[in-house]
């Protein structure tokens, strides 16, 4: 589904990857953990297309294609979706408006129709309930003076609303609490399908405890040094990251 | 050489267009007149005030930003009379309520044919002002122009010099009338043509009123100037909603508004420019006596050449009175948005509380804006604030949208559409809401 090879990227002049790689097949979960700084984050943004960040060298193929040449609403379209780390806030724009003109655009993308009103409500409902989300958030305008929670809440309501291929999880759990974890894991859990993907991006493992991984990749100056299973990600939260810093620095 | 000729008949063209407009006025006074010494002496006053001011140039300090000569084509022709309207139907479309009072005027004379007024109901008058004055209407005549100066500038000046016909509306005390009134602008020509209504408007004490302009495009195009003087008397205890929108692509448009709001008076006045080659709204409200409030609020999106420059005065002359303005507007292609607003508070108006500000998003390198707040406080308690801003949209917001599967037009339109929406959802009318939100949907995606 997802195939990155030698991938290095910068922002201003700084360069974060320096030689990524990674190979994702449908049905898989990937967690891609690592130390403050390096390039998590940059990984994230990348992918989705943030144009302040620049592809050096390397190549993204995502079902076949160039991701690298695509728009970040081209991106989008053929179901890449990221789930902010900061969601903006966007006054004036209600939830509602927001994902059925996102839907739509979508679905003109893949030669649908637009969505009907009915069905469209009725897609909201199910999904509102999947992250306990209650229907005065999906009124107000997006993400505008939404808690830290409900700003994660509703990234994953629009994942499960855009229903992507592959999601890409940006620090998801930062700044949640456990009852916020659980809702936000338990949501991406059944969204989970033999034909999509997610890589779970996080600083600490207690996310993977709800959310388990096949793969734990260790992310470390630009590129992954280690890759294991979830037994990886206790091994971390154990032991912290200097002991992958001494073994990188006795290679 | 040819180009210093062109130039130098461009820079006489507004000299032309006053001499040809004075002759029009010496000749023409018997259609001005309608035969009232009174409105005699009020036109003769205020063409000597518009012979001494001439129309404006780049020197004077209110029209500083506009080359006006641009905009005064000397060719222009001056209706003086009502002409047999072409326009038989108007367009659904632009009506608010199909069933509420309208008055429409055909290039600045009332279209009896094409309106609806209150018939019979006492204390309610709504129709033409030429007619009100010749039928001796006592209100008409002891109102029109006693709010305006015409040495105060010189468009008021030309407009009440040479006013032939336009609106009158009185609500008698208490009268409520619960459905937007609109008053319709039509132009129809097939000359360029030069064209003054007036506006007077009376809310007596203790009554209420909607009333909502439109300037709306029409199927000729020749070069149009509008220069309208509107005046409304607010009385005590009164509210009035007073809506001023353009969407008329070969208008230019000078419309000088004056209110006056007298206790606990509450009038609200909304600025919607969406087209136009040139919109210029002068407003001037006067806070008369203490307890009044008003609101002012003003969306302007001008693009290529166009033109929106709204100079506004907020005059507090007594105290415990608020007054609150917010004008948002957006500039795109090569076009110019210039904001001026004055807030005086005196040294009377005491506990006043006046708040303003001008917020600006630009779209491209060619656009312009020139935003100036002006307060002058004379009084010591007081609470005023003023703040403008001048940006672009937030690209971190384009890219959560766009990150979305949002193509960036549509991601452009949502934002502009959600930055409009903070005036638009102000307006006193669901339906022109709606009108409106579509109408700067085109025009986003344009």
């Amino acid at each position: 589904m997802l195939s990155i090879k030698n991938l290095h990227a910068r922002v201003a002049e700084k360069e974060i990857l320096k030689g990524f790689n990674l190979e994702v097949k449908p049905g898989e979960v990937h967690a891609i953990m690592g130390p403050n700084g390096s390039g998590k984050s940059t990984l994230a943004s990348v992918l989705a297309g943030r144009e302040d960040y620049e592809v050096t060298f390397g190549e993204i193929i995502f079902e076949g294609k160039n991701l690298l040449e695509l728009a970040p609403e081209d991106r989008a379209r053929e179901g890449i979706f990221l789930a902010f780390q900061y969601p903006v806030e966007i006054p004036g724009v209600s939830i509602t408006n927001f994902l059925k003109t996102a839907m739509n655009e979508q679905r003109e993308y893949r030669g649908l129709s637009p969505i009907e009103p009915k069905e469209f409500l009725q897609m909201m409902k199910e999904k509102k309930a999947l992250v306990e989300i209650d229907t005065n958030l999906t009124n107000r305008s997006v993400n505008e003076g939404f808690s830290g929670g409900e700003k994660k809440r509703n990234e994953i309501f629009q994942m499960a609303m855009l229903d992507p291929k592959l999601a890409i999880l940006d620090e998801t759990d930062s700044g949640l609490d456990i009852d916020a974890l659980r809702i936000v894991a338990t949501g991406v859990t059944q969204l989970k399908r033999p034909d999509n993907a997610c890589i779970v991006i996080t600083h600490y493992q207690r996310l993977l405890d709800f959310i388990v991984p096949d793969f734990v990749h260790v992310l470390f100056e630009g590129k992954i040094v280690k890759s294991g299973t979830k037994e990886l990600a206790l091994e971390l939260e154990e032991k912290g990251y200097d002991w992958i810093r001494k073994e990188v620095a006795s290679l | 050489m040819i180009q210093q000729t062109k130039n130098m008949l461009e820079t006489l063209t507004g000299i032309d267009l006053k001499e040809k407009l004075l002759a029009d006025y010496s000749l023409q006074k018997s259609a001005l007149l309608l035969d009232n010494p009174m409105i005699a002496s009020f036109h003769e006053n205020a063409a000597n005030a518009f012979r001494k001011q001439g129309f404006p140039s780049k020197k004077h300090e209110e029209y500083r930003y506009i080359a006006m000569d641009k905009f005064l084509r000397k060719d222009y022709n001056h209706p003086l009379s009502a002409s047999s309207p072409t326009i038989e139907k108007l367009p659904e479309s632009i009506l608010v309520d199909s069933e509420a009072y309208r008055l429409v005027m055909v290039n600045g004379f009332f279209a009896p044919s094409l309106s609806i007024v209150p018939e019979g109901i006492e204390g309610f008058t709504a129709g033409s002002l030429a007619e009100a004055i010749r039928n001796k209407n006592v209100t008409a005549l002891t109102h029109i122009g006693t709010l305006s100066n015409p040495d105060a500038d010189p468009f008021l000046a030309l407009n009440s010099a040479m006013f032939a016909d336009g609106i009158f509306i009185h609500l008698a005390k208490n009268i409520v009338v619960e459905k937007p009134i609109q008053i319709i602008q039509l132009t129809t020509s097939d000359e360029p043509i030069f064209i003054q209504p007036r506006v007077l408007v009376v809310v007596e004490d203790g009554a209420q009123v909607t009333l909502i302009g439109l300037t709306p495009e029409t199927q000729e195009k020749q070069d149009i100037f509008i220069n309208t003087v509107t005046e409304v008397h607010c009385g005590k205890n009164a509210i009035v909603h007073l809506v001023q929108a353009y969407d008329h692509k070969d208008v230019s448009a000078v419309h000088h508004t004056e209110a006056h709001v007298h206790t606990n008076g509450n009038f609200s006045h909304y600025a919607i420019h969406l087209n136009g080659r040139l919109v210029r709204n002068n407003l001037n409200i006067v806070l008369a006596d203490s307890h009044c409030e008003a609101h002012l609020f003003g969306y302007y999106h001008p693009t290529s050449d166009q033109i929106f420059d709204s100079h506004t005065l907020v005059d507090h002359r007594m105290p415990h009175c608020e007054s609150n303005e917010l004008y948002k507007g957006v500039v795109d292609g090569n076009g110019t948005a210039i904001f001026n607003g004055k807030v005086y508070v005196r040294q009377d108006a005491q506990k006043t509380n006046a708040y303003q500000s001008n917020k600006n998003i630009l779209l491209s390198e060619e656009a312009t804006v020139n935003t100036k707040p002006q307060l002058e406080i004379y009084a010591d308690d007081v609470k005023c604030s003023h703040g403008s801003s001048t940006g672009v949209l937030d690209p971190e917001q384009m890219f959560y949208l766009r990150s979305r599967g949002i193509t960036t037009p549509k991601a452009r339109a949502l934002l502009l559409n959600a930055y409009a929406g903070e005036i638009l959802e102000k307006l006193p009318s669901e339906k022109l809401r709606n009108t409106l939100t579509e109408l700067l949907l085109e025009k986003y995606s344009a």
